[in-house]
């Protein structure tokens, strides 16, 4: 029996707004604990929520970024359940008429592109954050009305690479909108990851289990291709998959069971009476679309055009800062885009690691890093000397054009003084030119060198070896 | 529909981490037996169960929403007297989600 992994996915998002989705409680995050409630997030009586305009903005973007259609008119429901981390007894969401529906992202596999579709994307608030000890629990209600938006999959996905590719790529999104952080490690972006099995072929949905606590993006791939497997050993072996919600062990690289799931919690959903429904107008939705940042898929198509590797991209668009650092060096006029990425994602963000800083933090001017590549990428420098004054650059904040001139670094590259040294290095160099005419081939490599010494290091040493081979001959093959 | 006894309530009130004195759970269930009698005397109403709810009584709906200004929060300390058990700044429950399946 040949069996299919159906996996969907609930993403919830923390939005970086000021203020909380119903108060006017600030959103700071790391704070002392209970330092940042009003009397709605507890609940006190007489209380009412209000909703928060930025967070409908931000709701709006993610809705455009996923290709949603958006509801321009909000409505909140309660969604009732009783238990410490929300004081009200019910979370406000919107369960019958959600911000945003059907809408979809593509993502590069293995296997080619694949459209995950997005059943709807909802408004709704925060829980507070629970500390579970042995015998007690310890409550912090900063977390409590905190914005989000929950991101709902169709179960469309049928691997683990899947499932993190399209985390990763609403992550990108989020982080790229700048609506969120989405720092899994923090928690300001949870997912809670549906996975069954099913025989290849069936419409029939199989047993899910539901797999939580997964704070990394690597951790989603290894606790679906984990689960996955764990599900065919029961099935194969003739036994019956357990509805269940599970956990992702990273120590023991497992999941574990946290709970078995009898029977599914009624939480008697109702309007939210408090809320008067709300009409977004035209003008605010569009003044929301119109504000978007520009979308990793668009950069990517960008930089695709301009040459980048598929790699390259991969690493350049980790960080939005970073991304648009690049771009703004590429409209300066970077002639070599690898030449600038060289620069600023090896060497600059080695440097910056190593040092335990961010390039935000550090006051690099890009017009001088463009002016670097270029006399790199123009053999004015070699990559020897790129790297002095790129240091330079780093530690003693100077521009790079100054820097190649004090240094006196910038390459010779006048053919004809470059030939008449090229002269001199084959003149004294017979035997050399010999055994390359014979087939010893690093003799090239020992002649070039002889050249930049005569020249002190000032010569092009393409042009060098050029004019050398045009003189001497290409070796020959062995 | 599950009919409410004495074993009903204290199964409920055992699950939601109450502790009822005696004579509570019968003075609850005289409180269910009102509220019971209500909603079977909504239920005899013809067709009851084709209305939908009237949350809002105007058809008119709001435009404004608040602006994203975050006000001057709550003192901790006038959080923490609202509870008669923390410890430091954290309120202190009881747990009610257990490890006994893990």
């Amino acid at each position: 029996m040949e069996l299919e992994p159906v996996i969907g996915i609930e993403i919830h998002v923390e939005l970086k707004t000021k203020s909380k989705m119903f108060s006017s409680a600030p959103t700071s995050f790391g704070q002392s604990p209970n330092s940042m409630t009003v009397p709605f997030d507890l609940a006190f009586p007489g209380t009412m929520p209000v909703v928060n305009k930025e967070a409908v903005r931000f709701g709006i973007k993610v809705c455009k970024a996923l290709n949603m259609k958006i509801n321009k008119t909000l409505y909140f429901d309660r969604k009732n359940y009783f238990y410490p981390d929300l004081p009200k007894g019910y979370q406000i969401t919107q369960q019958f008429d959600p911000i945003g529906k059907d809408g979809y992202v593509l993502l590069e596999t293995e296997n080619g592109e694949r459209k995950i579709t997005i059943e709807q994307a909802h408004l709704e608030e925060d829980t507070a954050k629970q500390l579970h000890l042995n015998d007690i629990s310890l409550i912090d209600f900063n977390r409590c009305g905190t914005p989000l938006i929950e991101i709902v999959s169709n179960p469309d996905m049928r691997s683990g690479e899947e499932a993190m590719k399209y985390v990763e790529a609403i992550r990108e999104i989020v982080t790229f909108l700048e609506v969120s952080d989405g720092k899994m490690e923090n928690g300001s972006l949870r997912c809670d990851i549906n996975i069954s099995l099913r025989e290849k072929g069936s419409n029939k949905f199989g047993v899910k289990t539901e797999c939580k606590n997964l704070n990394t993006i690597s951790n989603i791939k290894a606790a679906v291709d984990y689960e996955i497997k764990r599900q065919t050993e029961i099935i194969l072996s003739g036994g019956k998959v357990e509805q269940e919600t599970r956990r992702y062990d990273e120590t023991n690289k497992k999941t574990v069971l946290m709970r078995k799931k009898t029977n599914a919690i009624d939480y008697k959903y109702f309007r939210e009476p408090n809320i008067i429904p709300i009409d977004l107008s035209d003008d605010f939705i569009n003044d929301a679309i119109y504000s978007m940042n520009k979308l990793p898929y668009e950069y990517k198509k960008e930089f695709k055009k301009e040459g980048l590797s598929n790699y390259e991209i991969e690493v350049l668009l980790k960080d939005l800062y970073t991304v648009n650092y690049f771009s703004d060096c590429v409209l300066l006029g970077v002639k070599n885009l690898s030449t600038l990425w060289n620069l600023l994602l090896v060497e600059i963000l080695g440097y910056l690691n190593k040092n335990e800083l961010a390039l935000k933090d550090i006051n690099l001017s890009k017009e001088s890093l463009v002016y670097l590549a270029n006399a790199l990428s123009d053999n004015k420098i070699n990559s020897k000397q790129g790297k002095i004054v790129l240091e330079k650059m780093l530690k003693e904040n100077k521009d790079s054009k100054e820097i190649i001139k004090e240094l006196n670094l910038e390459q010779v590259s006048d053919k004809s003084f470059i030939e008449d040294l090229v002269n001199q290095v084959l003149e004294n160099n017979k035997q050399v030119v010999a055994d390359y005419q014979k087939g010893k081939d690093h003799g090239l490599g020992y002649l070039v060198g002889q050249v930049m010494k005569l020249s002190q290091g000032k010569a092009n040493p393409k042009l060098a070896k050029d004019i050398i081979i045009s003189k001497i001959g290409e070796c020959p093959k062995k | 529909m599950i009919k409410i006894d004495l074993d009903v309530i204290n199964s409920c009130a055992k699950n939601l981490k109450f502790n009822l004195s005696d004579g509570q759970d019968k003075l609850i269930l005289e409180e269910f037996d009102t509220v019971l009698a209500q909603i079977n005397f909504l239920k005899s109403i013809k067709g009851v169960d084709q209305q939908l709810e009237m949350t809002f009584p105007y058809k008119e709906h709001q435009v404004k929403l608040r602006d994203d200004v975050p006000v001057k929060p709550f003192k901790t300390q006038d959080i923490l007297k609202n509870s008669n058990s923390k410890i430091g700044n954290q309120i202190k429950l009881p747990k009610v989600v257990g490890n006994e399946n893990e």
